[in-house]
């Protein structure tokens, strides 16, 4: 599956070309709880090979009909700008139908626009290359469903 | 095509907020929390926007 970067507005000073603008590797995702029985929602997520796990807004998990602070909890720094916490619950991620059952960390301390799709939980069952050049990235599920 | 480009979809009053998106190309529900910026999407017919939170700058995204 071969998806575009996303061009997103950015001040000049802080972006490594000068320029307005930044290009982002995003995609939707759509969540399900394991069951299936709650909501299901579209969340667009950053492809981010240097997150170790998938992490999310606490917010879209509530979303789910997660009891977020339910989960297993564990601290968590590097991403946000002060030590937050992270909880961790089963959730089914679809990438244009193609689905992996993760343990996803959720969590209200994130301090970035988009939800992180990393190592564990994504990057085991998806072969990603990245074409920043061509502003487009392959997806490749490893086991098709 | 080179890309989606979202540089002029967000203003000023989107900055900070979750908003729901549809193709790219519009805004249907803007909220504090994202459960906000989704009913106002299914109010107007759409089910199944992608949610997200807008920003004037996504250059150094990690803090």
């Amino acid at each position: 599956m071969k998806f575009w970067y996303t061009k997103l507005r950015a001040n000049p000073h802080l972006t490594s070309s000068g320029k307005p603008y930044v290009y982002i590797p995003l995609v939707d995702v759509d969540l399900f709880t394991s069951d299936r029985n709650k909501s299901s929602l579209k969340y667009r997520v950053l492809i981010d090979s240097g997150a170790d796990k998938c992490l999310f807004h606490g917010a879209i998990g509530e979303m789910l009909g997660l009891d977020v602070r339910s989960g297993k909890k564990s601290p968590m720094r590097g991403i946000m700008s002060k030590q937050g916490d992270v909880f961790y619950h089963n959730v089914i991620i679809s990438l244009y139908g193609q689905e992996v059952e993760s343990v996803v960390g959720f969590s209200y301390d994130l301090d970035i626009a988009f939800g992180l799709l990393g190592q564990v939980g994504f990057f085991d069952s998806f072969r990603v290359c990245f074409d920043l050049p061509r502003r487009d990235f392959d997806v490749t599920p490893k086991f098709a469903n | 095509m080179t890309g989606i480009d979202l540089t002029k979809l967000f203003t000023r009053k989107h900055f900070g907020k979750w908003v729901a998106i549809v193709d790219n190309k519009k805004i249907v529900g803007v909220g504090k929390h994202p459960k906000g910026a989704l009913s106002q999407a299914i109010k107007k017919g759409y089910k199944n926007p992608s949610l997200m939170i807008a920003a004037g700058n996504y250059a150094n995204i990690y803090p």
